[in-house]
């Protein structure tokens, strides 16, 4: 019998700053790593210059330490230091340190300080001489827990774990489940949490975010297709020696209506790794997902009709001068597109679309701007430049000045693109300055929970409880009725950042605070997930890009949602009276 | 001679933006005159200026421009001889006159304590209420937090051209920020008491008192704006015996609805646990 390797790799993925990190512009940082006392890069190298909340690729550094941990039981110490490195100041941004203990398990760490997050794992480099176990041939249950086994190889059963986890990035604590145990030797797991790339969403279809909250039921007489199912896929599995394809057969996928008469149909296989439904009647279904006739996966999902709902974007400038980039928006209408889209994308996940205004019609001004100041821009629905006094897109205090209601419309979502707003300490990319909301709280239940808010309900953890997410109280415009007003600044260092933007602060809009505030101040009472949900107080587009269930729940009861929610079917007709012979 | 002839060539001669911000930091950072003059030469030249932020680059604000760099370098370099390149650049009506440029140089007097004539006056010319730049400079003398700075505040909210709601919005945000703080304390109680100058018409009295006392976070902000207030326990002695004061003059005085009633009664009694007293 070959001996387990004990050969640990430590891999460093990325470091993203936060706004405790104080970067207000481009900035010279340092980033050190010490695996066990060792540097894994060059502390002295080229500093590397970043904006605020910018994400250091650091697999691309190829930053990362190997070390032979056989004979080792003591801790193994883990050190990310991350330092300004500028001419006159070389203090902190912040420290984390890990004593990683015996016996080094296979890990995902998303660590988190202040002034950084950074993500990284501990890998088990397999020798290659040691040949995988066979492929798993037979499957039960166990009875005390629900933990699966598989034969696999010929002598000792070996345990089986699959998930399909809700939050995507996974947070990760959760992408290597600690219950069950795995035997030694067991090979390590298939994993598929990344969050999604700039690049990947910017040439991928509206529904490309996998592991949705709300299967959107489409419009009547809508050809169902690829462009407008929902998406799903297994984010980890183990052993990954299982080595399931996209179609694996011996994954076999069922549909079951959980509240309300929920129903969805399955868009193309239901077997395989990868799955797509259409939604079919509005309620909650769970989908449940069994390998060798045992049910291995579950996943909670709500069914809602698909809302679309009208938006216009209005880049605001303040001098016709397009060399006075301080008083003009920045971004320009091609660009902002590729924001709604990118927007559109992550709100897939609720069953939502902005949908461009076709109504050209100038909305509201503020005193003194002449609707002659307005352009619609050709050929784009719901676009817009206008030129407006300039201390209406620069320079203003969000709390007096609202020039996001500038061009609106009652119950068009309306985004003004200005170019700065001004708060005491802070970077202001965007807000949602005005807003109607049901207010109140929202509640769900299910298994697994909310974002598998633990106990999540899955196996072998214990049963999921009742969670509770507060709602925003209204925020209204003081003169004008149903405003949904939001502005975004031309702080947003890119096109993902501002889309990121664009989508959290529509959030705001249909009500939703944000997922972890600030200590202090009053949050939505869920915290849960720390980093990955799109309503993250401050964490970029690059990892907040989730929207769970409890989040779709609460939307549905936006006044915004309502007013453009197809109203519901009439009631069937009733039954023809029976025939009766003669 | 020049300390760093390195630095002062490639402001000369690069065309590489990073290494021209690099080169303009290590001169702001330096506390050789010569060093210092060459800097406040360079920058005020509008060829360098291109150089640094070519016109076509790309632009995420004031702060995102490569010239904000040496500023924020010259903020945190207390000499003098920094200070007098700060000034310099103040004082050149070409270099003020580029908004971006104006915004970055009010930031770079946030942490000059406490703040020289110049500065002061710098922040007086960007208190055109039609102009893009008076919330900053609101924001950066808060931050500067020093008597002068107060002082400058003070008159901000004693000037007749800004609305109430603007007025209103500097005390639930940079003043709520410094609420333990004895200099903005004294200052809520001279715009409360009788004067001279004449305090606050009641109106704005009482939104002052409902700033300190009685925090809003969701009425009176925009998801994201809301500060974090400080705790009672960061408070003085004296700013708790100014914080009773005020609380006196509202009650006695101001006629506080039942809320603001109980939020000013909650706070004298934190206040008072604080000191180890009974409540008064």
């Amino acid at each position: 019998m070959a001996t387990p390797t004990r050969q640990l790799r430590f891999a460093f993925h990325r470091l993203t700053f936060r706004s405790g990190a104080g970067i207000r512009g481009r900035t010279d940082v340092a980033i050190e790593i010490q695996v066990d006392g060792t540097y894994v890069n060059n502390p002295y190298d080229l500093p590397i210059q970043v904006r605020p909340r910018a994400t250091v690729d650091i697999d691309a550094l190829g930053w990362a330490g190997e070390l032979d941990a056989a004979d080792r039981t003591d801790v193994i110490p883990v050190r990310v230091l991350a330092r300004f490195d500028e001419p006159g100041n070389t203090n902190a941004i912040g420290e984390i340190t890990r004593n990683i203990a015996w016996p080094f398990q296979p890990r995902h760490f998303r660590d988190t300080v202040a002034g950084f997050i950074v993500d990284w794992e501990i890998v088990h480099v397999e020798d290659p001489n040691v040949p995988p176990p066979v492929g798993a041939a037979v499957c039960r249950e166990d009875a005390d827990g629900g933990v699966m086994y598989s034969t696999v190889g010929p002598t000792a059963p070996t345990r089986v774990v699959i998930a399909m986890h809700d939050v995507i990035p996974v947070p990760p604590q959760e992408r290597a489940p600690t219950l069950p145990r795995f035997p030694r030797g067991t090979p390590a797991a298939f994993t598929d949490h990344r969050a999604y790339t700039a690049a990947q969403l910017s040439g991928g279809a509206i529904n490309m975010i996998e592991n949705p909250a709300c299967i959107p039921i489409m419009p009547s007489g809508t050809t169902l297709d690829d462009s407008n199912c929902s998406r799903f896929r297994i984010t980890y599995y183990r052993p990954r020696t299982l080595a399931f394809a996209e179609d694996d057969a011996r994954l076999e996928w069922n549909i079951v209506s959980l509240a309300d008469g929920g129903d969805a149909a399955f868009h193309g296989r239901s077997t395989g790794t990868k799955i797509a439904l259409h939604g079919v009647a509005r309620g909650e279904i769970g989908l449940e997902c069994r390998f060798l006739d045992t049910l291995v996966a579950q996943y909670r999902v709500m069914v809602e009709p698909l809302v679309k709902v009208p938006c216009r974007f209005t880049e605001l400038h303040g001098s016709t001068n397009p060399r006075q980039r301080a008083l003009r928006a920045r971004f320009g209408p091609a660009r902002m597109q590729g924001h709604l889209k990118f927007a559109n994308q992550f709100l897939w996940q609720l069953g939502l679309q902005l949908e461009p205004d076709t109504d050209a019609s100038v909305g509201w001004l503020p005193r003194g701007v002449a609707a002659a100041n307005v352009q619609p821009v050709a050929g784009q629905d719901g676009f817009f430049t206008a030129i407006v006094p300039r201390g209406w897109t620069a320079g203003f205090d969000p709390s007096v000045r609202r020039a996001s209601a500038v061009n609106s419309r009652e119950w068009v979502v309306n985004f003004a693109y200005v170019a700065s707003a001004v708060l005491a300490g802070m970077v202001v990319y965007g807000e949602a300055q005005s807003f109607e909301t049901s207010g109140g709280n929202v509640t769900d239940n299910g298994t697994p929970s909310t974002s598998w808010i633990s106990p999540s309900g899955v196996r072998p953890a214990a049963e999921a409880r009742e969670h509770k997410m507060r709602i925003f109280a209204t925020l209204p415009h003081p003169t004008l009725a149903h405003r949904f007003a939001l502005y975004v600044t031309n702080a947003n260092p890119d096109d993902f950042f501002a889309a990121g933007t664009v989508a959290h602060e529509f959030g705001h809009a249909l009500g939703l605070m944000h997922r972890l505030e600030w200590p202090g101040l009053r949050s939505c009472g869920v915290q849960y997930p720390w980093n990955e949900n799109l309503m993250h107080r401050e964490n970029p587009t690059t990892i907040s890009q989730d929207l769970d269930i409890i989040q779709a729940r609460a939307v549905r009861r936006s006044p915004l949602v309502t007013h453009w929610a197809a109203p519901p079917p009439p009631p069937p007709p009733p039954p023809p009276p029976p025939i009766v012979g003669p | 001679m020049p300390r760093n002839e390195k630095a002062i060539r490639v402001l000369t001669s690069s065309t590489n933006t990073r290494e021209l911000a690099r080169a303009a930091q290590e001169l702001a950072a330096s506390a050789d005159a010569d060093d210092q003059a060459a800097l406040g030469a360079a920058l005020r030249n509008s060829a360098l200026q291109a150089r640094l932020d070519p016109p076509d680059a790309d632009y995420a604000g004031a702060e995102d421009l490569n010239i904000a760099r040496p500023l924020r370098t010259l903020a945190g370099n207390r000499s003098p001889l920094a200070r007098g390149t700060l000034t310099t650049l103040i004082n050149d009506a070409t270099f003020t006159e580029d908004p971006d440029r104006f915004d970055l140089l009010l930031r770079a007097t946030a942490t000059w304590r406490p703040p020289d004539p110049v500065v002061v006056a710098f922040w007086r010319r960007a208190m055109d209420p039609d102009d893009v730049h008076f919330q900053i400079a609101v924001a950066v003398a808060t931050e500067n937090a020093t008597e002068p700075a107060v002082a400058f505040f003070e008159s901000c909210l004693r000037d007749a051209r800004y609305d109430d709601e603007t007025k209103i919005s500097w005390m639930r945000r940079p003043l709520l920020m410094h609420r333990v703080e004895e200099p903005f304390l004294k200052m809520s109680e001279r715009l409360l008491s009788t004067g001279p100058p004449a305090p606050l018409a009641r109106p704005l009295q009482a939104a002052l008192v409902e700033a300190l006392f009685d925090f809003k976070q969701e009425e009176w902000y925009p998801p994201h704006s809301p500060p974090v207030p400080p705790r009672w326990t960061a408070t003085t002695p004296a700013g708790r015996d100014i914080l009773r004061r005020i609380a006196a003059y509202a009650r006695n005085t101001l006629g506080p609805g039942a809320e603001l009633e109980t939020a000013i009664k909650a706070v004298v009694t934190q206040l008072d646990a604080i000191d180890g007293t009974r409540p008064r």
